[in-house]
């Protein structure tokens, strides 16, 4: 009876062992830390008319991985001139360079966004925000990972152009 | 060795159950990631689970964060009167809440069902709803508050007759760091502070804690008491005190909630028939909720298990004097239970979702006692159980039309077996326009109080009251006109059959509670929702509703018609914005046949300046702004037929956060 107990026992331990081995060669990441990594390289790979020294990101609505983005603030994002990320809360919408949209009151956030559709400020939403249609950059998830497609016809009539290689990456350009 | 074996197996269990929130890397990491390597890399662990998914039903109104700091709503039922059809009342001890006609007086908010996270909070005793300041959360809490009109019975069981609350609340990631709030409120002399603190830790493990504090001089108002000579000013004893502890721990598929409220309200109205004007009449609840939830996805995602386990605590206690003697009403219960739900969607077009719940109400205790003469004593136990068994299917019939059928069966130890059936339809008949109808019906059993409450001089217990059932009918058509204008039209009808309300035994010595004639109800409700660009909202509506007994005798407390307008802007000045809203209640009939308390109309204004000093917001609220005087109809516990509610009330409040 003794001897069965500590089998179990030690088979548990193992077990335990076992499932608090770090994952090897796959990387992997949370969701939000990878959407987070994603809305930066956006930012890296888009050109703005007049951009001035640091690049304005803001949050429209409530973005799951606000926290994520935060973290990213001070990050250069434009080597020569030694501008940086700048996550902050931002009072006019069209000081903002980058913004990403969540999840909130649906109508007033359409209308806003369909207010800056002149304004050079690059919109990134996921795949299921309903303002997703008027977004430049829409991220999507498949099979686990993440991939985006790009709105350029909506960039550029706002003033905004991708690199060559933001493009050949994207899932769908339209 | 053995022990050791094991000991060592439960660390490690515990180890790797934390280890297992260190997944994969950190944004920061990532950023210096190529966008190619970014498209390999692979999702994992907490993430999933970092939006609360709550299956909210079509018909479900939300409040959210951002309304509740704009208006400056300072409890629940404030909150939740701002909804059509929805209005409260107040006896200067505790708030209740009336929706669709129904409201009668001193009924404890036992017909709706009130949830923190998904978890209960109506105790066993008297299956009060604490809406107003009893409520064991701070408003600052909040991170929405979801609210479902009509019979919940399907899904929620008990007491889910009129609708269900449920409050969702921050997470430690969106509050991201420590939050001060100091208040103070004139006339009252109330003075609130609290303390926040909220954090995603770096190994995936949400944490929130908050404490408040509230204490309150109140107003001294003039009093009658009926059919007693004596009236006058009660001076001291509206005074009120109340505090609040919240932890909240997630992580992965788990979630811990601990909710603590103790609160106290002196009682200036001697309510129960205490003495007029003698002070040191009160009546005081404490709360203590918690439970522990696990919420996972399998099988490809199509199924979702949820499990949880909760237990909870209420302790009422009520001070009251009679002919000079002290007496203590006591009420404690304890319960806990669990809850097994699986949703699937497996098959195409198909949401299923079965569940089990079952409660153990451990202790239904109420006393009487006679601080003079213990002998005196009356001691009430009881303890008891519940059970529930309940299916549901969303049916996607097509693009555009989908049926909900709901069936949920109860059984406890004090009633006999319930069925509640639930059914809506809900057809978008063209991509601007959604029509839905209704059918549901819920049940209560009578409570502990109800049932079994006597103490041989003013109420007799009634072993043999049966459970009330609401059948609700309903429909509502929801029409959006271009981007900015959503109106919405519903009709509802109602039957309620064996309602207890409170009567006499048949030598009228004592009051007893019964069950009563068949109660019907009409209403009507148009509202609408304006938006525009610059970020101001405005809501209104209106309702039409006619609740009566078999006899043709109106219900009391059910103002006939009610108009809402609740409008929200951000002002020419950086930072500042305004909420102002206003209600008119038509008047609402008292206890006394042919007398009503007046209609009135109740204006509120706060206003909010943000980030003037960084991190610092502060308001300014106005409650009842062109300080009318208006009253409210009181229950049959009380003295009076009706009492007359605060005037204009001044709120300053700052929140730093940092």
């Amino acid at each position: 009876m003794q001897r069965r107990i500590g089998d179990f026992w030690c088979f548990w331990l193992c077990l335990c062992m076992m499932a608090g081995a770090p994952a090897r060669a796959q990387p992997t990441a949370e969701e939000f830390e990878l959407k987070a990594a994603f809305v930066y390289n956006f930012a890296l790979f888009t050109s703005w008319p007049k951009s001035g020294r640091d690049l304005r990101l803001c949050l429209r609505g409530e973005v799951p991985y606000a926290a994520q983005l935060k973290s990213l603030d001070g990050r250069s994002v434009n080597g020569d001139a030694g501008g940086v990320l700048r996550v902050q809360p931002v009072d006019d919408e069209r000081d903002c360079h980058v913004m990403v949209i969540g999840a909130g009151d649906q109508v007033a956030i359409a209308n806003s966004l369909k207010r800056l559709a002149k304004t050079p400020v690059l919109m990134i939403t996921d795949a299921a925000n309903p303002s997703a249609d008027l977004a430049h950059i829409v991220l999507i998830k498949a099979d686990d990972r993440l991939t985006f497609d790009i709105n350029q016809t909506g960039a550029v009539g706002a003033g905004l152009s991708f690199s060559f290689k933001l493009l050949k990456l994207a899932r769908k350009v339209t | 060795m053995e022990v050791l074996v094991k000991a060592n197996g439960l660390m490690c269990l515990v180890g790797s159950l934390l280890a297992g929130f260190q997944v994969g890397a950190s944004a920061a990491d990532l950023a210096a990631f190529s966008l190619e390597e970014l498209l390999q890399v692979k999702i994992v662990g907490a993430s999933k689970y970092g939006q609360k998914q709550s299956e909210v039903a079509a018909s479900a109104s939300v409040i959210s964060r951002r309304e509740i700091k704009a208006f400056g709503w300072r409890t629940l039922a404030e909150a939740l009167s701002s909804l059509p059809g929805v209005y409260s009342t107040y006896d200067r001890q505790y708030s209740f809440l009336g929706t669709r006609g129904f409201g009668v007086p001193g009924d404890f908010n036992t017909r709706v069902l009130l949830t923190i996270n998904g978890n209960r909070v109506n105790d066993v005793v008297f299956d009060a709803a604490l809406l107003g300041r009893a409520f064991p959360l701070n408003m600052d809490l909040i991170e929405r508050i979801e609210y479902i009109p009509g019979p919940g019975g399907a899904v929620y069981g008990q007491n889910a007759l009129f609708g269900v609350i449920n409050v969702v609340t921050r997470s430690g990631a969106e509050i991201d760091g420590a939050q001060l709030a100091v208040s103070y409120q004139s006339p009252q002399a109330a003075r609130e502070g609290s303390v926040t603190w909220g954090r995603k830790l770096d190994n995936g493990l949400d944490v929130m804690l908050s404490a408040s504090g509230f204490k309150a001089r109140g107003e001294d108002g003039f009093f009658t008491f009926g059919s007693s000579p004596v009236s006058g000013v009660a001076v001291g004893m509206d005074g009120e005190r109340d505090q609040t502890y919240t932890v909240q721990l997630a992580g992965g598929a788990w979630r811990y909630d601990f909710n603590y409220g103790n609160r106290r309200k002196d009682d200036p109205t001697g309510s129960y028939g205490g003495d007029p004007l003698v002070p040191g009449q009160y009546q005081e609840d404490r709360a203590l909720l918690t439970q522990l939830q696990y919420q996972d996805d399998y099988s490809d995602n199509t199924l979702r298990f949820t499990g949880r386990m909760y237990l909870g605590r209420e302790r009422y206690r009520g001070m009251f004097n009679y002919g000079g003697n002290r007496s203590l009403s006591t009420g404690s219960s304890d319960w806990w239970g669990g809850e097994l739900r699986l949703l699937s969607t497996r098959w195409n077009n198909h949401k299923l979702m079965l569940g089990l719940e079952y409660q153990d109400n451990g202790r239904r205790d109420q006393t009487e006692e006679d601080l003079l003469d213990p002998s005196n004593n009356i001691v009430i136990p009881g303890r008891g159980w519940r059970q529930g068994v309940y299916v549901q299917d969303e049916w996607t019939v097509s693009n555009t039309v989908s049926v909900t059928a709901g069936l949920r069966s109860d059984r406890s130890s004090a009633s006999d077996k319930s069925v509640s059936p639930r059914a809506a339809l809900i057809w978008q008949a063209t991509p601007n326009t959604t029509i839905k109808t209704l059918y549901g019906r819920a049940y209560r059993a009578p409570n502990a109080y109800e049932r079994d409450f006597r103490d041989e001089v003013s109420q007799e217990a009634n072993p043999a009251l049966r459970s009330e059932t609401v059948d609700t009918l309903e429909l509502a058509i929801d029409q959006r006109l271009g981007k900015s204008l959503l109106l919405r039209g519903s009709i509802f009808q109602w039957k309620m059959k064996n309602l207890v309300k409170l009567g006499e035994t048949a030598d009228a010595s004592l009051d007893q509670y019964q069950n009563g004639e068949e109660v019907t109800a009409k209403g009507l409700e148009l509202s609408a929702d304006k938006t525009w660009d610059s970020g101001a909202r405005l809501r209104g509506s209106v309702t039409h509703q006619d609740a009566r007994f078999a006899s043709g005798l109106r219900l009391v407390n059910s103002p006939r018609w009610m108009g809402k307008l609740n409008f929200s802007s951000p002002l020419p000045v950086e930072g500042l914005s305004m909420g102002f809203e206003t209600q008119y209640d038509a008047r609402r009939e008292t206890l006394i046949p042919g007398v009503y308390s007046g209609g009135y109309l109740v204006s509120n204004l706060h206003l909010t300046a943000s980030n003037w000093l960084k991190g610092l917001e502060v308001s300014l609220g106005i409650y009842n702004l062109f300080d009318r005087q208006y009253a409210y109809p009181a229950a049959g516990s009380n003295w009076q037929n009706s009492l007359l509610q605060d005037g204009r009330q001044v709120r300053l409040k700052a929140v730093y956060q940092y």
